[in-house]
């Protein structure tokens, strides 16, 4: 069978066997897909690197029924600092769950693999605080996926807040993603964001992001 | 069609549902099982059931033991100043079977994890920082496995004993024994490469 070429970004995995992992991947090309690596909890194995949360690199895949058969890997970045600061780990564990949810297998999602390349890179290198950067990603993808939150009098998607945060939004929704990891952002309108945010998600996305949870620990 | 009697349906059902057995493999113990003499499947259940209810949490190092405290906590040839922290038990035996090691362990059982909802409430860090409270303790190793959970737990650990005084180290990442360099990746390289040492 045709082996296929892809990148990938690991969004999460669930270990089988004694030593495989089943691992979800966002592929620019192929969207949301499952990709078996064998073997890949041995030490000597040449996947280890590459099964591991957040991991992107360059893959070659053989297809096997709905799923794929990782057949090599060169990783490209293991955003390794993510790992330094729980904080920030939590918050690419949300990314990624939130991508995760909204994407779809076999559609190409190149604008939303090079956002979740983005939201990762920041969050590993950038000395931001890790839950302004959780923002401002859930705002962008929203405004991505084609929800983008009406800001009118304060008021967003029939949710009062402060003037603010309307204003805050509105930069970051009209900067792009380079310009909109600078946009300020004051305490007050952090805390709002954060209550904003999930209850718009909940209410137009219909999605419950458990991680999500995590977020509030450190806001 | 169902192939099996109730029974052996039974069996083979329970069995595949541990950890690393699939349908065949439960099938072959099933069978194996049926044709044991009387008294060594006694013994077998009467291990597993035992094992089961004998089996608790040491207080010190929340390990499991039959003791407690256990074997290792209890020992007067064990260095109590230094404290090796493991995820879970299997690394504590890890650990032993290297007989270079002569301080004790604390086991987390589990590690922080956002993806699957473990905080840090949720694994044992109190009791541990509870330990080092009681001022015995000079160095903590961090031996949890170098995976993101692993270190991000390594890493919250040392940021709450480095304000009390305590010496925490890591252990090392590096290339593995009988390793090949052309395979290994480039944060292992680049890691073996910062670890590395004067011959």
């Amino acid at each position: 069978m045709e082996l296929i070429r892809t990148q990938g970004v690991v969004l999460r995995y669930s270990n089988r066997n004694e030593a495989d992992r089943l691992l979800t991947v966002l592929s620019p090309d192929l969207g949301r897909i499952l990709v078996l690596a064998r073997g890949c909890r041995k030490q000597k194995s040449r996947f280890l690197a590459f099964s591991q949360l957040f991991c992107y690199g360059e893959l070659i895949l053989q297809p096997y029924r709905d799923i794929y058969i990782l057949s090599q890997a060169e990783v490209k970045n293991f955003y390794f600092d993510i790992r330094n600061d729980v904080d920030r780990l939590s918050c690419a564990t949300y990314i990624a769950n939130l991508t995760e949810a909204v994407s779809t297998t076999g559609e190409n999602h190149t604008r939303l693999f090079m956002l979740i390349l983005h939201g990762l890179s920041y969050l590993s290198y950038s000395p931001r605080h890790p839950l302004e950067l959780a923002l401002i990603y859930e705002l962008k993808l929203l405004d991505q996926i084609g929800y983008r939150p009406v800001i009118e009098n304060c008021i967003v998607s029939g949710i009062p807040v402060l003037s603010e945060t309307a204003d805050t939004m509105k930069l970051i929704l009209h900067s792009d993603l380079e310009k909109a990891q600078e946009v300020p952002m004051i305490p007050t309108v952090r805390q709002e964001l954060n209550k904003v945010l999930p209850a718009y998600i909940q209410e137009k996305l219909e999605l419950k992001i458990s991680s999500r949870a995590f977020l509030n620990l450190i806001a | 069609m169902n192939y099996y009697i109730e029974p052996i349906a039974r069996l083979i059902n329970e069995l595949s549902r541990l950890p690393g057995i699939g349908g065949k493999t439960a099938q072959r113990l099933a069978f194996h099982i049926i044709d044991m003499p009387r008294d060594r499947l006694a013994d077998l259940t009467r291990a597993m059931i035992q094992a089961r209810e004998e089996i608790k949490y040491c207080s010190v190092c929340c390990n499991l033991t039959d003791q407690d405290p256990c074997a290792i906590c209890s020992s007067h040839s064990r260095d109590r100043s230094l404290i090796c922290v493991v995820k879970d038990s299997r690394d504590v035996i890890a650990m032993e079977k290297m007989r270079d090691y002569k301080g004790v362990y604390h086991v987390l059982h589990g590690s922080i994890s956002p993806m699957e909802g473990i905080g840090p409430d949720d694994i044992r860090i109190k009791e541990m920082l509870h330990r080092v409270n009681e001022g015995e303790v000079k160095e903590v190793i961090m031996a949890t496995n170098p995976d993101v959970e692993g270190e991000a737990t390594a890493v919250y650990i040392s940021r709450l004993l480095k304000p009390m005084g305590i010496k925490v180290t890591r252990i090392a990442h590096g290339i593995p024994v009988g390793g090949d360099l052309e395979y290994a990746d480039e944060v292992t390289l680049s890691k073996a490469l910062e670890g590395r040492r004067e011959m």
